[in-house]
């Protein structure tokens, strides 16, 4: 099983990093952290603050671009160029197509990040003078947003047209980090549905603001090992969730 | 026990923008037994890449059973010793043709050493050693057929499926692979291919399912199909006395031989007996055979007059009564199920 896994997701690798696209995303990246320590120039006294805010608002914006992109082709391009035939024509069973696929992405995204992020990290180096350790923490959580973001980007794949998935996927994106307003929100509506459906919202949707600690590392603030490791768990949580969900959407498909 | 067994498989499609369904398979019922070569024949639009895709899991029946290895078709531990060529094969163009070999063979679990050598093996046996190494984009029709035909035999398959294998190759190309499916079979491999050109299939199998309209309209050995169906009798004599032979109705004289066309045998026994007692010579009896091709013409010519539509060419009239006649033997050919 594993070495099938392993297979599907080497291939799913292979094939994004063959891919020029991620070439330019990448070069994109680069460019606007690069173009930080210009921007930094218009202002007075902060401009380390200019260059470390900027380069993780890059590494996270293209990340999840990236993420997007791919994730929601993931499925649905094997299935409309019908390489999936001969793939599922293998003792295959399709849960692990579909996880093999999500981790053909991750791989590629630990590719394109840990690419970014040593960029970065050389860049405020070269800006402070002492290496910005204080900022892995924020690398890191980012990366393991993209990992649920990935995992939404393949349920959508697994059963819609990339243009729907790709929509529904920033939609969750984007409420994913407002998800907090639900809370609140839960405390002032009126009427049992309106609470049912707003908590509802709040607890299936995934709070990504979790994995956003961009504002307290520029800021020197710690991000203690405990905050880590609940965010980790509930990535993997998830995760896992998204994946099986896609599994058993995917599971009776008819691939015609 | 058949190696592969289709019991009563219905299938209907989703079609046009409210996805009504269409069936397309109506009640398919075959089985292919180890070691032979079973062409899956039909035209284009019969089922035949839809009961494939049944049988490998990619659509889930609506009704009936498919068994691989005595095993549920769905399971995919059924497909552990099953070998598929995809029609027109797609297949990543990102990969090299031996990548993508090597790949299939990982997702079979076949041991990386054995994986190497059973690679480099294949890539030499389909013509593919000195292209190995390019990207599969830059493949012609020909070489993707080829590369897909080494994939297909990477985990050493006890059932080989193939769909359409010989479609858009050239005669080389078309000869190589026939001579890849009988090597098979001398292998004790069991093939099961589908084709729509039936001089491949008469010349390569075992056993025949014709399948048109999502049915499976007759189940026979080649041979036996092909002796069924004698369509009529030509014969030819010479040097008989005029009006010697008034009770047959002859069609031609070329020079001094009087050609006849019988529709039974009985008939051409008497017309034998005949001529022996005037002392004629008999110089020619030859049966005329349908082919395949007319088989089919004929199920898809008697299939379009119950829909009251014309779907071939006209033919002469007395070729054309004769023809009908092994449609509706056909037609009456008991079912699996009722037999």
């Amino acid at each position: 099983m594993i070495d099938r896994v392993t297979a599907i997701a080497v291939n799913t690798f292979r094939e994004a990093i063959r891919d020029r696209i991620l070439v330019l995303f990448m070069a994109f990246a680069l460019l606007m952290m690069a173009s930080s320590t210009i921007l930094s120039l218009l202002t007075v006294g902060s401009e380390l603050k200019i260059v470390t805010d900027l380069g993780l608002a890059a590494l996270a914006l293209f990340g999840t671009v990236i993420a997007i992109f791919i994730g929601i082709i993931l499925v649905h391009k094997e299935v409309e160029k019908r390489t999936i035939y001969a793939v599922l024509a293998k003792p295959v069973p399709r849960w692990q197509f579909l996880v093999g696929k999500y981790f053909g992405l991750m791989m590629t995204l630990a590719v394109v990040v840990g690419l970014m992020a040593l960029f970065y990290l050389a860049l405020v180096w070269w800006k402070s003078g002492s290496f910005p350790s204080h900022l892995l923490p924020a690398v890191m959580l980012s990366y393991v947003e993209l990992s649920i973001i990935t995992s939404v980007a393949l349920v959508f794949s697994s059963f819609t047209t990339p243009m729907l998935a790709a929509l529904f996927t920033v939609a969750v994106y984007v409420v994913g980090h407002l998800s907090w307003a639900f809370s609140t929100l839960l405390d002032f509506v009126p009427g049992t549905v309106a609470r049912i459906l707003v908590g509802t919202l709040y607890y299936t949707l995934p709070d990504l603001e979790t994995f956003n600690v961009r504002s307290r590392v520029v800021h020197e603030l710690p991000v203690s090992g405990g905050y880590l490791l609940d965010a980790l768990g509930y990535a993997a949580a998830y995760t896992i969730g998204m994946l099986v969900l896609a599994a058993l959407l995917f599971r009776r498909r008819d691939l015609t | 026990m058949p190696i592969l067994r289709f019991d009563g498989v219905a299938k209907s499609l989703p079609y046009g923008f409210w996805l009504r369904h269409k069936p397309v398979l109506h009640d398919v019922s075959l089985s292919v037994e180890p070691g032979e070569i079973y062409g899956f024949l039909g035209p284009n639009g019969a089922g035949k890449t839809t009961s494939m895709k049944c049988l490998l899991g990619l659509l889930t029946p609506d009704r009936g059973t498919i068994e691989i290895f005595g095993r549920n078709g769905s399971e995919p531990a059924a497909r552990q010793k099953l070998g598929y060529l995809p029609e027109q094969p797609y297949f990543y163009p990102h990969l090299t043709g031996r990548e993508l070999v090597d790949y299939f063979g990982r997702l079979f679990g076949v041991p990386r050493a054995t994986r190497l050598q059973r690679t480099a093996v294949l890539l030499e046996r389909v013509g593919m050693a000195a292209s190995a190494d390019l990207p599969i984009k830059q493949y012609s029709k020909g070489m993707l057929q080829r590369i897909g035909l080494a994939q297909a035999l990477i985990n050493d398959p006890e059932l080989v499926i193939l769909d359409e294998p010989m479609s858009g190759l050239d005669p080389i190309g078309r000869r190589e692979i026939k001579d890849i499916i009988l090597e098979l079979k001398e292998k004790g491999t069991t093939v099961f291919f589908s084709s729509h050109i039936l001089g491949d299939a008469e010349v390569l199998c075992d056993r025949v399912g014709l399948l048109f309209e999502g049915r499976i309209l007759t189940e026979s050995s080649v041979q036996g199909l092909l002796e069924e169906r004698v369509q009529y009798w030509d014969a030819a004599c010479e040097g008989v006395p005029d009006n010697a032979l008034n009770g047959f109705v002859h069609r031609t004289q070329q020079g001094g031989c009087l050609h006849f066309r019988f529709d039974d045998v009985a008939q051409l026994d008497r017309w034998v007996d005949a001529v022996r007692e005037v002392g004629g010579r008999i110089v020619q009896v030859a049966p005329h055979r349908v082919t395949l091709e007319e088989h089919f013409r004929c199920n898809s010519a008697g299939s379009a007059a119950r829909r009251g539509a014309s779907l071939f060419v006209e033919t002469p009239a007395p070729l054309r009564a004769n023809r009908r006649r092994p449609a509706d033997r056909s037609r009456r050919l008991p079912k699996r199920h009722e037999r």
